[in-house]
């Protein structure tokens, strides 16, 4: 799909304007078509997208905008936290005070009646949203619905910090792959992301932060001996400047990233 | 008109937005869509809870007006069958409003002149909306007209404070949506006091060139509330 120039800022009411002509039409977040008259308006207001493919044959139209309350939908990416449990499924929470989606047992890579996973209240885990109806329970899974394998979905080990940002910067992150805010990360440290469309970032620099507290009598158990213990500080560092540099770039526009990216990671 | 507009400040909300206009004051708040109450619950579409909170004392039946009003707007509005079992609740909390002390103004008459809290309940709550990406038909926007001795264009009075709703012959509350930024269609008029049809209809057209240029700057706020959004995209 080749993308059009800028796109402009509408708002509710606007006159999206754009000869559809005979291809076919595909509406996007805050596209709605009127059932009385057929109208396509705008419902929100962001950024209008309009792409075409190259064939002329089909068209994406959405708009790109922030909100605060995520509401699932069917194939997006999340972090969520297991808040319970309810029969064969996990009680999942994406955003605090929010709705629980249901994560069945089963639905795991290998799970089966007899297999299943075993997770603890409070942990974190990467799933996709498999059902969003709005009039029932929206569900999510824990693998890859094409190949049945893991494919990335699953526990979030607890060697990862979680942190929140706005909802159309973590699309951006997933999405945007001209998006120069990883890359540059990149360059001041090695790193594992997890990025959820709820606006959830599971971030792990290095090999992660071990231990709760860096000075914890429960650091000995993980840590053997200094070298180890320094080297726990040192990705704990790491872990808190990249999630603070990440926060910050929401802020920035594009060229402060560089001067951020120094200050975040300036005692290090 | 002086509009002054600050959006997004309540950050334990989805959408919040804090308007001034002439001596008025106020707060909304736009919670949704969350899970309702089971007595809220409509099965097709969204229930709207709607809390009106003066600037001081406790809500009585003047307040409960301002809801019944708003409510009557907005549910024509919203895309309510986006949200089936759901609730939104908007909450217009006053800051501060006119001081009936300094004018003869009397009780009763006090609690019949609603139209400048309403006026601006109803300008707020359209950024308060926008704010908390709630799907909207179409953008709406309001203006209170008093009309002293005869309806002429001279003789509107836009934005009145209390006093002059007071002595008026009548005033109004005329709030339009719309749509393309040019066409409009009446969402919402409250009038009150002694007028002609004739005066009304050029009443009608005043209005209608008056909500548009507010509508111009809701496009401009929210422009710019939307780059601040996007700034890391520039």
């Amino acid at each position: 799909m080749s993308e059009e120039d800028m796109p402009g800022i509408v708002i509710p009411g606007d006159d999206i304007n754009i000869n559809l002509g005979e291809s076919k039409t595909t509406a996007g977040p805050g596209i709605y078509k009127n059932p009385r008259n057929q109208e396509i308006i705008p419902t929100t207001a962001g950024y209008l997208n309009v792409r075409q493919n190259k064939a002329n044959t089909q068209n994406l139209i959405y708009i790109d905008s922030n909100s605060k309350r995520y509401i699932p939908q069917v194939n997006d990416l999340v972090i969520g936290i297991i808040t319970g449990v309810l029969g064969e499924s996990y009680k999942v929470q994406l955003q605090d005070h929010s709705t629980n989606l249901l994560l069945s047992m089963t639905a795991f890579p290998n799970a089966t009646k007899k297999n299943r996973p075993n997770l603890r209240v409070g942990q974190a885990v990467y799933a996709r949203v498999s059902q969003a109806d709005p009039n029932i329970d929206a569900e999510v899974e824990c693998f890859d619905a094409t190949t049945g394998k893991d494919g990335g979905f699953g526990l979030l080990d607890e060697s990862g910090y979680i942190f929140d940002v706005n909802l159309n910067f973590a699309r951006d992150l997933l999405f945007n792959q001209n998006s120069p805010f990883l890359e540059k990360l990149a360059t001041r440290c090695r790193f594992e992301i997890a990025i959820g469309m709820n606006g959830k970032i599971w971030l792990k620099c290095g090999d992660g932060v071990k231990a709760r507290e860096a000075d914890s009598s429960s650091t000995q158990e993980n840590a053997n001996g200094n070298t180890d213990k320094s080297a726990l500080i040192k990705n704990l560092k790491t872990t808190l400047a990249a999630a603070k540099y990440l926060t910050r770039c929401q802020s920035i526009s594009a060229d402060q990233v560089d001067e951020e990216l120094r200050a975040a990671f300036k005692s290090i | 008109m002086s509009l002054v507009v600050k959006s997004s400040l309540l950050n334990k909300v989805d959408g919040s937005a804090e308007v001034e206009i002439g001596r008025t004051k106020l707060v909304a708040s736009v919670s949704g869509p969350i899970e309702p109450r089971s007595r809220q619950e409509l099965p097709n579409s969204a229930s709207l809870e709607i809390i009106v909170r003066p600037a001081v004392g406790v809500s009585t039946t003047r307040e409960k007006l301002i809801e019944d009003k708003l409510r009557s707007l907005l549910q024509n509005v919203i895309i309510r069958h986006k949200y089936p079992r759901q609730l939104i609740q908007i909450v217009i909390q006053f800051l501060v409003t006119e001081d009936t002390n300094n004018y003869s103004i009397t009780e009763s008459q006090k609690q019949k002149l609603t139209s400048i809290e309403l006026n601006a309940a109803i300008n707020a709550c359209y950024f308060a909306l926008v704010d908390a990406n709630i799907a909207l038909y179409y953008s709406f926007s309001s203006v209170c007209i008093c009309a002293n001795s005869s309806i002429e264009e001279d003789n509107l009075k836009v934005n009145p404070d209390m006093k002059d709703l007071a002595v008026s012959r009548s005033h109004h509350v005329i709030s339009y949506g719309i749509t393309h930024s040019s066409s409009y269609n009446v969402l919402l008029i409250e009038s009150q006091g002694d007028f002609s049809e004739d005066e009304f209809l050029k009443l009608l057209d005043a209005s209608g060139d008056l909500c548009k240029s507010l509508h111009d700057e809701q496009r401009s706020h929210i422009e710019s509330k939307i780059k601040k959004e996007f700034i890391w995209k520039q």
